[in-house]
């Protein structure tokens, strides 16, 4: 037997590695079919957080049972990794692709391509991602400002934000100010609003947004967004049936920034609103609202590596969805105290590749107080695609 | 069919027309819209374009054209432009591609006739790495140092890649371009002389820089730079590096430490010019850098006399 085997062996090292070189190994990848040049930009963000609470353990799962998720746990964790991959795909389209993981499954976060070549300032998206509802829901975990999103966008589109698969037109009109019109269509995304769409029906969308600039240092953007889209309110007593009703999210953004063309790496400021409002249509004819809430917030760079931030937060209390689902909004008699926090963070940024942040947070869930102290680790690696304005 | 599928099939649609649409041509009698990212490229551009085109800058002759924001009003800018001219060697990879992919201009495209790299006119680009690079290095250029317009010679060779570019988007009006392109290196050619005669003093003097953007300059006026404030481009000193520094410039006698008037470690140079009594030079790098200097050959005019006057002794 083992001399079977020697004799398999030997002739498999003969077959391999009996080939003869040439005077030099061709490389070139018309004859090798193996190319470097056209790989894609990848880019590997890692993002750790440590959080304490004032809550006890068993206070602090007992809100995130009763819907006031928050996403963080206290203790030392992984927040998000995210691979991206961006590459033209031809002269017509580029593609985008993140892959995110929590710490236990690596998810496909988005995948969508995009227009190049579109006559007219129209640009198409195609695929899953981040739906620009307002300016927040833009944005990557690792590009947010502070550690937690808002309470309104959390409470909302859920603490990942409204990611979606679906198409969007957008159109930049030939004005001289930036106005950019989007329009889309959604299949509707895991969780948050319109999480409960029915698969044969969509998810509208549109978004209005200006920028003016102030000056050469100044910028004042306005912005608008709407969605609507059919759902399912699923009732949990047998007396009643489930609700089929219509929803719809308003929002509203404002943003002013500042940064003086001769000191653009240590001096900014970022002023910064959001207002998001959701209703249901019940009978076809009564709107009735389903959560609404705003922040505020100013993010002032102060030195070369060094930001100032504080926000304020606001949003009705989420209810859970029990009994009647046409009345449940109204039963919760905490709902009008709503949740309201206010944050404060130092974030140290010593390149565009890592930062640190320390966060203070002062959360009021409806008369309880809560005092929360985050701290945030975030680096690149690779070639990242640079961040929108 | 259900509505969704519907939508669906109407969005494939709509995506494979606006795909197959042609890109929208030129149109005729009009100034050529040109975009540069770099006032240098702006003021290039217009000596060769003359009244034949509309030449906007997006960085300020003030700011570091590194570290721009790709503001959406950039966008709409591109969005309008017959021809974007831009630097190349990664000067601008942080926000340029943000407002070429949102501009959706097809006209400026990347491998556009509208697109055009300025540093394909320069033969001999400084500093290019030769081996691995890695951001432990700080900001490296893996293409070599981008700072190259300010040796006058690279701005008359880009001069005429320009004058080529427009030579193909407009041609009927070649021999306007071929001209001003002609009286424009005349010009330079002429300027370029006498800036080397009166800055022969400054031959073999060393100096310090806060980054690493004189190179060229240096280059051609045959400075020395013998260290930066900067360790690593990009990144502030550490504390043993600038003692070092301090040292060596004092044992060497630097008399000039030259930095960007928009550089964010002007503090740090002023004291690091303190402590060792050598000049501090907070120079414009660019065109339109002060108010005085409107085009690219004042740049020169500027360094040249600045630089003599610190090392005429």
């Amino acid at each position: 037997m083992k001399k079977i085997a020697f004799l398999v062996s030997a002739f498999f090292l003969v077959i391999v590695f009996s080939g003869r070189p040439g005077l030099s190994q061709e490389t070139d990848p018309s004859i090798t079919g193996i190319s470097r040049a056209f790989n894609p930009a990848i880019s590997l963000n890692g993002l750790f957080y440590g959080m304490g609470t004032s809550l006890e353990s068993e206070e602090h799962h007992e809100d995130e049972s009763e819907g006031h998720h928050h996403g963080l746990e206290p203790g030392i964790h992984l927040q998000e990794v995210e691979l991206a991959i961006t590459a033209n795909v031809d002269p017509y389209l580029r593609a985008d692709a993140t892959f995110a993981s929590h710490g236990e499954n690596v998810e496909l976060e988005s995948l969508f391509i995009t227009t190049l070549q579109a006559p007219a300032g129209f640009q198409v998206r195609l695929g899953k991602f981040y739906v620009p509802f307002g300016l927040h829901n833009q944005l990557h975990t690792h590009a947010f400002p502070f550690v937690e999103p808002p309470l309104i966008n959390q409470g909302t589109f859920g603490h990942h934000g409204w990611i979606d698969t679906g198409v969007t037109c957008s159109w930049l009109a030939p004005l001289p100010w930036y106005f950019n019109l989007t329009v889309g269509g959604f299949g509707g995304p895991e969780e948050g609003v319109f999480s409960s769409s029915p698969e044969e029906e969509f998810v509208g969308f549109g978004r209005i947004e200006n920028l003016f600039d102030l000056s050469d240092a100044a910028t004042f953007r306005v912005g608008g967004s709407f969605a609507w889209g059919p759902a399912i309110l699923e009732s949990d007593t047998s007396t009643v049936p489930d609700a089929r009703v219509v929803e719809q999210v308003w929002g509203a953004d404002l943003q002013f920034k500042w940064r003086p063309p001769q000191f653009q790496q240590t001096r900014g400021l970022v002023l910064q609103a959001e207002w998001l409002e959701r209703q249901r249509l019940f009978n076809d004819n009564e709107w009735i609202g389903a959560g609404k809430g705003y922040y505020v917030m100013g993010l002032a760079q102060v030195s070369r590596w060094w930001w100032l931030q504080a926000r304020y937060d606001w949003r009705e209390r989420q209810p859970t969805p029990k009994g009647d689902p046409i009345f449940y909004q109204h039963e919760d008699e905490d709902m009008n105290l709503g949740l309201q926090r206010w944050s404060y963070a130092v974030a140290l940024v010593p390149t565009h590749f890592q930062a640190y942040k320390l966060e203070y947070s002062v959360i009021d869930h409806g008369g309880r107080l809560e005092y929360r102290t985050c701290f945030q680790v975030n680096f690149t690696i690779g070639s990242h695609p640079a961040h929108e304005y | 069919m259900p509505l969704k599928n519907r939508c669906m099939i109407i969005a494939f649609s709509l995506l494979s027309i606006v795909c197959c649409l042609p890109p929208v041509g030129l149109t005729a009698n009009r100034k050529l819209k040109v975009v540069a990212t770099i006032p240098d490229l702006a003021s290039l551009t217009r000596a060769v374009g003359g009244d034949l085109v509309e030449v906007s800058s997006i960085a300020l002759g003030v700011q570091d054209p590194h570290y721009l924001e790709a503001k959406p009003s950039y966008q709409v800018r591109l969005s309008q432009a017959d021809l974007l001219i831009y630097n190349g060697l990664s000067l601008e990879v942080g926000w340029l591609p943000l407002l070429v992919q949102g501009a959706r201009n097809p006209r400026v495209s990347p491998g556009a006739k509208g697109s055009l790299k300025a540093s394909e006119a320069v033969d001999r680009i400084l500093e290019k790495p030769t081996g691995e690079v890695d951001r432990s290095m700080g900001d490296v250029h893996p293409e070599g140092n981008p700072h190259y317009l300010l040796d006058p010679r690279n701005g008359v060779k880009v001069a005429k890649l320009i004058r080529d570019r427009l030579k193909l988007l407009d041609p009927v009006n070649s021999s306007k371009y071929d001209a001003n392109c002609a009286a424009f290196e005349a010009m330079m050619n002429k300027r370029i002389k006498a800036w080397e005669q009166a800055a022969s003093v400054l031959r073999g003097k060393k100096i310090v820089t806060y980054h690493k953007q004189w190179e060229y300059l240096a280059d051609w006026l045959g400075l020395e730079i013998v260290a930066q404030v900067e360790d690593k481009p990009g990144i502030p000193p550490t504390p043993r590096h600038r003692a070092w520094l301090v040292t060596m410039m004092k044992e060497q006698k630097i008399k000039v430490l030259l930095t960007a008037n928009f550089s964010p470690g002007l503090a740090t140079a002023k004291k690091v010019a303190d402590e060792t009594k050598a000049k501090l030079l907070s120079l414009p790098a660019s065109t339109e850098g002060e108010p005085e200097i409107k085009e690219y050959p004042d740049l020169f005019a500027r360094l040249v006399s600045a630089l003599a006057e610190a090392l005429k002794e």
